[in-house]
C-alpha cells in the first residue's frame, strides 16, 4: 500500500475545521515520525497507525465542541414530536391527495382506477412523512443553534406537565393510522367507482351491459352526501391516531360520526327504486322467478344488512363509551 | 467477578478523569508528544496516544498549556509546557487530588467491619 501515512493524516484532517487542518496536520505528522523512530516498515507504519486508531474517531477528539443534530437532551422531545408531526402531515396528505383524484382523475377503466388510488394516496402519505421527518429535525437543530448562542433555557417549576389521567383507555396509534391509510384508500375507490363507473355497474352478456344495476339518478343525488360521511370519518380516525386515547371530546365526535355514517348508509341502501327494476327483471329471468319476488329478496336482505350494522355500531359505540367513562373516573378518583 | 468486561469499563472510567493530572503534572518540563507518551507509560499511567495528542492540543486551546515548534533538528517537533495558569491549575488540582484521597479513604474506612 502506497502513502499509508499521508492518506490516514488526509482522513484525519478532512474532517476538521479549516483553521486547524494545517496545525494538526503538521502536528500529527510528527508524532507519528516520533512513534516510527527509524523503523519506517509498513507493519511499523501499520502498527503505529492502528494505535492512533480509526481517524474518524480521532478527529472527534480532535474538536472541541461536540456535534450533533438533536442533542440527546432533546432527543425525547424530539420523538414525541415527530410522531404527533407525522399523524397530522399523514392526515392532511391523505385528504388532499384524495381530494386531488376526485377532481383530476382521468383513466379508462376500474382497474386502472384502483391502481391509481393506491399509488397516488401511497406517494402522497410516503412524501408527507419525509416532509414531517425533515421539518421536526430542521426546526429542533435551529432550537438547539438558537440555545447555545443565547442560553435562554430556563427551567421553571411551572413548566411541569399535567399528570397524566391513570389507565387511560388508550388507542393504539400505529394501527389507527394503519386503519387510517386503508380506510381512505377503499373510501376514495368506492367513491371514484360511484362519481365515473356508475354507468359501468350492472349486469353483462359478453361485453354488453343487459341490465344496470342502480338507478343513477338517485345515487347522482346521493353522492355529495356519501363523500361527506366518509370524509367525516377520515377526520374522526385521524384524531383518534392524534388523540392516542379515549376522552369526552373524541368519544362524542366519533359517536356523531358514526351515527352520521350509518343512517346515510342505511337510508341509502334502503332507498325506494335505488337498484334498477331492470335488473330485477334480468335475475328474475335468470332464476326463472317473478320481478316482484326477486325485489322482495333485495328488500329483506337490505332490512337484514341494516339492522345488523345498526346492532354493530350500536354495541362498538356502547363499549366506546364505557371505556371513556371509566377513563374519566379513574382520573377523577 | 462474572462480568469482567464490566470492571474493566469502571476501571478506565475511574481513571480518565486523573488522566489530565498526570498529564499536566509532566509538563512542568518541555515535552512533545512522544516523550510525553513515554513518560506517561513509564509511570504505568495508561493513555492512548490518539487521546493524548487531541488532549494537548485542547489544553493549549484553554491556555492551560503553551507550545513552541522546534525546527532546529531534523524532525520538526511541538514542545509543550505549562503556562502560568497551566501552573496555578496543576496545583489546585493536585491539591483536590490528595483531599479527594484523603475523603475515600475516611469513607472507606468508616464501612469496614
Amino acid at each position: 500500500m502506497k502513502n499509508i501515512i499521508e492518506r490516514y493524516v488526509y482522513d484525519v484532517k478532512r474532517r476538521l475545521p479549516e483553521e486547524s487542518r494545517a496545525e494538526v496536520e503538521k502536528e500529527l505528522v510528527a508524532n507519528i515520525d516520533d512513534m516510527l523512530g527509524d523503523n519506517r516498515s509498513e507493519e511499523n507504519i501499520e502498527k503505529v497507525l492502528l494505535e492512533l486508531g480509526e481517524p474518524r474517531l480521532l478527529a472527534n477528539r480532535y474538536r472541541t465542541k461536540e456535534r450533533y443534530l438533536i442533542s440527546p437532551a432533546y432527543f425525547d422531545d424530539y420523538v414525541r414530536v415527530l410522531k404527533i408531526v407525522m399523524i397530522i402531515f399523514i392526515s392532511i396528505s391523505l385528504v388532499f391527495g384524495s381530494i386531488d383524484l376526485a377532481l383530476n382523475l382521468n383513466v379508462e377503466t376500474p382497474w386502472q382506477m384502483i391502481g391509481e388510488v393506491f399509488s397516488k394516496l401511497f406517494s402522497v402519505s410516503t412524501n408527507s412523512l419525509l416532509m414531517a421527518f425533515a421539518w421536526v429535525t430542521f426546526i429542533f437543530f435551529m432550537i438547539e443553534k438558537a440555545e447555545e448562542k443565547t442560553k435562554f433555557r430556563k427551567w421553571k417549576i411551572s413548566n411541569l406537565p399535567e399528570l397524566p389521567m391513570k389507565n387511560s383507555p388508550k388507542i393504539n396509534r400505529t394501527g389507527a393510522v394503519i386503519g387510517l391509510v386503508i380506510e381512505t384508500i377503499f373510501a376514495m375507490i368506492f367513491i371514484l367507482l360511484l362519481v365515473n363507473y356508475l354507468d359501468a355497474l350492472g349486469i353483462y352478456e359478453g361485453s354488453t351491459m343487459v341490465a344496470p344495476m342502480f338507478t343513477v339518478e338517485i345515487v347522482k343525488a346521493f353522492i355529495p352526501i356519501l363523500i361527506i360521511s366518509v370524509a367525516l370519518s377520515i377526520v374522526v380516525s385521524s384524531l383518534k391516531a392524534l388523540y392516542g386515547i379515549w376522552n369526552v371530546k373524541l368519544t362524542v365526535i366519533y359517536t356523531v360520526s358514526k351515527i352520521f355514517s350509518t343512517v346515510v348508509t342505511i337510508i341509502f341502501i334502503s332507498y325506494p327504486n335505488l337498484f334498477n327494476i331492470l335488473m330485477f327483471e334480468k335475475i328474475a329471468e335468470y332464476l326463472a322467478t317473478t320481478t316482484n319476488e326477486v325485489a322482495d329478496g333485495f328488500a329483506i336482505g337490505i332490512k337484514a344488512f341494516s339492522i345488523f350494522i345498526g346492532i354493530v355500531v350500536t354495541i362498538d359505540l356502547i363499549t366506546t363509551w364505557l371505556k371513556t367513562y371509566r377513563g374519566k373516573r379513574n382520573k377523577e378518583l | 467477578m462474572s462480568d469482567v468486561s464490566l470492571l474493566t469499563n469502571l476501571i478506565v472510567e475511574l481513571r480518565r478523569g486523573t488522566q489530565i493530572i498526570a498529564v499536566l503534572n509532566q509538563l512542568q518540563e518541555n515535552q512533545y508528544g512522544y516523550s510525553l507518551l513515554q513518560r506517561l507509560e513509564q509511570n504505568k499511567i495508561n493513555i492512548e496516544a490518539g487521546t493524548l495528542y487531541p488532549l494537548m492540543r485542547r489544553l493549549e486551546s484553554q491556555g492551560i498549556l503553551k507550545s513552541e515548534w522546534d525546527v532546529s533538528d531534523s524532525r520538526p517537533r511541538k514542545y509543550y509546557i505549562l503556562s502560568d495558569l497551566g501552573k496555578e491549575i496543576l496545583v489546585e488540582l493536585e491539591n483536590e487530588w490528595y483531599k479527594l484521597a484523603l475523603e475515600m479513604d475516611e469513607l472507606f474506612k468508616e464501612n469496614k467491619r
